[in-house]
């Protein structure tokens, strides 16, 4: 019977990859000894790389020899909306410098709270207004963190 | 010293200075539980105000938010599986484990205690031994440092759970994630890709923020869990019984020496004791592979020790000068406001502000433990909020959280980054705890091994040649292969 656990000998492939990668990137690395006896700025890399790739192997070989299991049903829904969520807030990243974060975050806050499943505008609503008037008293006014306030400008 | 000890008492009981404490308390308590924000947060918030006040009810205020902080970290930790502050890393995974057991109020309540009787003990060890520990702390060079970074990283083997290669692919990442930005000797930028932001490496806070708390919310979305967390009251859900205190009594005072002997070295912190104290709690138990499930030893070991770490931070500051930490670098600041020289001679020269933050330390302790056991309701109310109005709210705070730390939007996209990557690893059964415990650690041992070796010229033989340093690596060397006998021992076991 063919014994393989994928998704181990998948992330173990990527992550040799990785190891490979960063060793390969080491080479460029300066190779000026500053003080005797010191080891280089590539010495450290190149230890951690060398052994995330052997531990690589191992993980590809144990999701090789894996026992086989029962595949788990995937919940596709809930996958969907992390990808979602994780969307929103990039966006939200890209877009706040340029218009503000006392502006924006509602279209944040709002959105995640309706993928979870709320649909009491009220809650919604109070709950937006609680956590802006936390960021504008607590951190704007009392810790002195500068928001960008872009459109006001 | 009995005579100066009644000095400060006499100090601290002024009403004045015991409100100090109080304020200083709660604001610390409210900074550890936002993630994002930590002690050296608020200490740096309040300097400015203390240039205004008197030194003593300066200082009380100062070392009891300091303290507070450090427990207030661990009510998020225990109530949402979300850390306030790093040192708080190891008691979301037995804290929050026990609130879906239905044993919130308990794990709270043995939180606030052991968290309060670390900081007792580390105040008590501070005024008998500040002096002999502060000679202790100089005996601290760049190969007892890496000796302490590699025993720290030791510890993934107690953490790796059902699969070591997994954990140790997770200890890589870490590490990998230390090695990105300006290479300290040489000036060299490492794996920064011309991105100017990763020039001083990708910050920590940023990152446990994303790891821990965004993936979090990330799997709340994925399985779906919207309403209020219906957490079922079990039988002895209550207040932890005298019983179970006493039961812990061994876990508190192991965890509170470790936070204390660990604090006292400069720069170690109360992160790496408290990940220290949760693994070597894991390493003495009699039932090891039920830490991570639930278990009150795995709250009371890591919250004694990094209130006991407080206590221990202080000793370098006030013996010597040197801070022990950020938040006692904070301090140091304070102390040239106030026209105060730290050194060796404060002790002399100002004994009464000395002997007064001794005292006031166990005062702080014991105001935190009142407010604390006051506040589990609070906390408990928390909770019961709805999952689709708690995380937006929570996501928001790690936004701002993130974005505060120097008012970077960068901040936040690695918030962002991480928490994808967070997410990712724990549904492919990577656990998080070994990649902390490497971005805590790496550029310690990196750092201290390369200047050890310039101070020996190269030769290794530096790290067996100090007694401390050859100490350490012994014991990580058996900390990181009992466990694998232990496993090769049992039945089952996936490596």
């Amino acid at each position: 019977m063919k014994r393989l656990k994928q998704s181990d000998v998948i992330i173990g492939v990527i992550a040799l990859g990785l190891a490979i990668f960063v060793y390969i990137e080491t080479l460029g690395f300066p190779k000026t000894v500053f003080t005797l006896g010191v080891p280089l700025a590539s010495f450290f890399p190149r230890i951690v790389a060398g052994a995330l790739g052997l531990i690589s192997i191992l993980l590809i070989i144990s999701g090789i020899r894996a026992k086989p299991e029962v595949p788990q049903a995937i919940k596709w829904r809930g996958i969907v909306k992390v990808v979602v969520v994780m969307m929103l807030t990039a966006v939200y990243i890209i877009l706040m410098p340029g218009i503000g974060f006392f502006i924006l975050t509602p279209f944040l806050i709002v959105p995640v709270a309706l993928i979870m499943g709320e649909r009491d505008w009220k809650r919604i609503v109070g709950i937006v207004f609680l956590f802006m008037l936390m960021a504008y008293f607590v951190f704007f006014r009392f810790f002195g963190v500068m928001f960008p306030t872009r459109i006001f400008m | 010293m009995l005579e100066n000890l009644a000095m400060g008492l006499r100090e601290v009981l002024i009403p004045y200075n015991l409100l100090m404490i109080l304020a200083g308390v709660s604001l610390g308590i409210v900074i550890g539980v936002l993630p994002g924000l930590q002690a050296a947060s608020g200490l740096a918030i309040l300097l400015p105000l203390t240039f205004f006040m008197d030194p003593i009810p300066a200082f009380l205020m100062m070392v009891s938010l300091y303290m507070a902080a450090e427990y207030g970290g661990s009510i998020t930790s225990i109530a949402l599986g979300i850390p306030g502050t790093p040192p708080a890393i190891p008691t979301t995974w037995d804290g929050f484990p026990l609130t879906q057991k239905g044993l919130a109020r308990k794990a709270l309540g043995v939180s606030i205690i052991s968290s309060s009787m670390g900081g007792m003990i580390g105040a008590i060890i501070l005024v008998v031994a500040v002096v002999p520990l502060a000679a202790f702390a100089l005996r601290f060079g760049p190969a007892e440092y890496f000796a302490l970074g590699v025993f720290g990283l030791s510890l993934v083997a107690n953490l790796a759970g059902k699969s070591v290669v997994k954990a140790l692919i997770s200890v890589g990442i870490g590490l990998l994630i230390v090695v990105v930005g300006v290479d300290i000797f040489t000036g060299y930028p490492r794996f920064t890709f011309g991105i100017a932001e990763l020039l001083e490496g990708i910050p920590f806070v940023p990152a446990l923020i994303g790891l821990f708390a965004v993936s979090k919310i990330f799997h709340y979305i994925e399985e779906e869990r919207t309403g209020i967390q219906k957490i079922p009251e079990m039988g002895g859900s209550q207040f932890p019984s005298l019983k179970e205190l006493k039961g812990l009594m061994v876990s508190i005072l192991r965890g509170s020496g470790i936070g204390t002997l660990i604090g006292i070295i400069p720069g170690a912190g109360a992160t790496i004791a408290s990940l220290i104290a949760y693994g070597e709690e894991k390493r003495a138990s009699k039932h090891p592979e039920k830490f991570g499930t639930g278990v009150l030893e795995g709250v009371s070991a890591p919250e004694s020790a990094n209130n006991g770490a407080v206590g221990g931070a202080l000793v370098p500051l006030i013996a010597l000068g040197i801070p022990g930490s950020g938040s006692t670098a904070i301090m140091i600041g304070a102390l040239m406001l106030q026209g105060l020289k730290p050194g060796p001679l404060l002790m002399v020269e100002q004994p009464v502000l000395v002997y007064s933050i001794l005292v006031g330390l166990f005062f702080a302790a014991f105001c935190q433990l009142v407010i604390g056991v006051l506040g589990i309701r609070l906390w408990l109310a928390a909770i019961s909020v709805r999952t689709s109005i708690l995380m937006p709210f929570v996501l928001g705070i790690c936004i701002i959280g993130a974005y505060g730390l120097g008012n970077s939007m960068f901040n936040v996209g690695l918030v962002l980054v991480f928490g994808i990557l967070g997410y990712l690893m724990e549904k492919f059964g990577f656990p998080l705890a070994p990649v902390i415990l490497a971005i805590v650690l790496g550029s310690i041992v990196e750092a201290n091994f390369r200047r050890a070796l310039a101070i020996s010229g190269g030769s290794y033989v530096i790290f067996f040649t100090h007694p401390i340093s050859l100490v350490l690596i012994i014991i990580a060397i058996v900390t990181f292969v009992i466990p694998f006998i232990r496993m090769r021992r049992r039945k089952g076991v996936n490596l």
